[in-house]
């Protein structure tokens, strides 16, 4: 597995196939004496907006607080990584997960209270 | 070929005819006919041999990896070298939404005489129930036949009689015979009209959604040079109309309400509903497929659920965005900009733009971990490259000079 070419970026899948975001970052663990591990998978708008520069990081993370948002980032457990040939599955629920928080809010406070919405 | 595939290919390929034609074709080929009558053929027929090439890669790109573009290319070159290029395709998308809009709204101004800033709103609202409720399939299809109405430009262009011995020369490349600035302008807006980023979005999202594989590569490639070649006639079709009518007569059009009458001469009567019905139509037709393409974008990039084909409430995020981009189109239109500049400067600045977008997406349909062994061959590549880069440079050089010449 190359982490870059194989992980970073690709799209994420959870358990119930839904789509989570993107691989946004990847988490190493620094351990004394062995070979760094691969600790976790890294989603979320402060992770990606760091990647452009600091300042992104700082402005992403505002505007979660400013929506109530809980995490700015959220971090998946390597070991939940079920397959990663076309898009990178995770033993994880989508929906209910912190991934979603912009989802549920952007239905809840704004799709379900237009019109033929259902 | 089983009767089924025969029928959903015809489909597709009429579909792209009617599709082919939207306001910035029109306008561009329109006032290349009229500035310079057949000189500027040839642009039209490079660029659509640049967006018969890359539409057919980006049906294979996704038949094969399975990947949309916008997903394929975050995934090859990460998420700092997708940001930019997303940016301005978001913004220039929004100019071009907001110009087809005007579109919609100066065919009901032509019809009605109430100034486009009114329809401005209550358009982006009919626009925004269709994408809203109704599904890719349905929309795809139901513009698109009725923009087979287009037709009417090249009927209208063959009762004409062009002088077959200036059009066949204005096939070949040349020169600016006068006002070189205003010439490669228009030049670049055609290329810009032709080769629209939105549309490769559309088509590859459309593709995933339709779950096409590798048996599908035989129709994508029919699709796209029957689709694309026949509906280049139409944007040629415009372009001999307005030579024959304006040109002789010295008149520029400096706005769509001098184009209404531009079928009259050689279909009575009916060439004034059928223009404004083209009209009308196509903008329509290519607002819904702007909207959709910035939503698509958007969500392969952010890694958002993305399908047109499910209800608002299973993508929250996908149908916000459509509907921030139709609304915001339309306000941009209630500010009484002149839709005719907006449209040519759009178009210009596409071409500008090109390059970000279609260089990453060349290297990955030549990608074997993306696309295997079909790869694009040295034909397609070389034509694709060098119209790409020419037409952007052109633009970036003729759009100042066209500003500053006060257009």
């Amino acid at each position: 597995m190359e982490l870059v070419r194989d992980i970073l970026d690709k799209q994420l899948r959870g358990r119930d196939d839904e789509k989570l975001g993107k691989v946004d970052g990847i988490v190493l663990e620094l351990r004394d004496g062995k070979p760094p591990r691969v600790a976790f998978l890294e989603l979320g708008s402060a992770t990606f907006a760091r990647r452009i520069g600091r300042r992104f990081e700082r402005w992403a993370v505002a505007l979660n607080r400013r929506f109530h948002m809980r995490r700015a980032r959220y971090r998946i457990d390597f070991g939940r990584v079920r397959d990663y040939d076309l898009d990178v599955k995770v033993d994880v629920d989508a929906k209910p997960s912190p991934a979603w928080a912009w989802e549920r809010w952007m239905r809840d406070h704004i799709i379900k209270r237009l019109p033929f919405a259902k | 070929m089983k009767r089924k595939d025969l029928l959903n290919l015809t489909l597709g390929i009429i579909t792209s005819i009617g599709g082919f034609l939207e306001v910035g074709s029109m306008a561009t080929s329109a006032a290349a006919g009229a500035d310079f009558g057949y000189k500027l053929l040839w642009v039209i027929v490079f660029s659509t041999l640049c967006l018969i090439f890359l539409i057919e890669m980006s049906g294979r790109l996704a038949a094969v990896s399975k990947r949309a573009l916008a997903d394929a290319v975050r995934e090859r070159f990460g998420f700092v070298f997708t940001v930019i290029p997303r940016l301005l395709e978001v913004l220039v998308n929004l100019l071009v939404i907001a110009a087809e809009i005007g579109g919609v709204c100066l065919a009901l101004k032509i019809i009605t005489g109430v100034p486009v800033a009114v329809w401005a709103i209550p358009v982006g609202l009919v626009l925004w129930i269709v994408v809203w409720v109704g599904t890719l399939e349905w929309i795809e299809n139901t513009t698109a036949i009725l923009g087979l109405m287009t037709i009417a430009f090249v009927i209208a262009a063959w009762k004409l009689h062009p002088d077959p011995h200036e059009v066949l020369r204005g096939l070949i490349p040349s020169r600016s015979p006068h006002d070189a600035a205003r010439f490669w302008f228009i030049a670049v807006s055609i290329a810009g009209s032709t080769i629209s980023p939105y549309m490769f979005h559309f088509y590859s999202s459309g593709a995933i959604e339709e779950e096409w594989d590798e048996k599908s590569l035989t129709s994508n490639r029919m699709t796209a040079i029957l689709g694309m070649g026949f509906g280049c006639l139409m944007s040629i079709g415009v372009l001999i109309v307005s030579a024959v009518v304006f040109a002789p007569k010295g008149i520029h059009v400096d706005s769509y309400e001098q184009l209404a009458v531009v079928l009259s001469p050689a279909l009575g009567r009916w060439g004034f509903p059928l223009f404004v019905g083209s009209l009308a139509v196509c903008c329509f037709g290519a607002a819904v497929e702007i909207a959709l393409a910035t939503s698509y974008l958007l969500g392969q990039t952010f890694g958002w659920n993305w399908s047109e084909n499910s209800e608002p409430t299973k993508g929250a995020r996908f149908a916000l965005t459509y509907t921030a981009v139709i609304f915001g189109g339309a306000l941009i239109m209630t500010t009484g900009l002149d839709p005719l500049k907006l449209t040519m400067f759009s178009m210009a600045l596409t071409a500008v733009i090109l390059p970000t977008v279609i260089m990453p997406f060349l290297l990955l349909v030549n990608d074997e971990h993306y696309v295997g062994e079909h790869r694009s061959g040295w034909i397609g590549n070389t034509v694709v490259f060098i119209v790409v880069l020419v037409a952007s440079i052109i633009a970036i050089v003729a759009i100042p000079l066209e500003l500053a010449g006060g257009s």
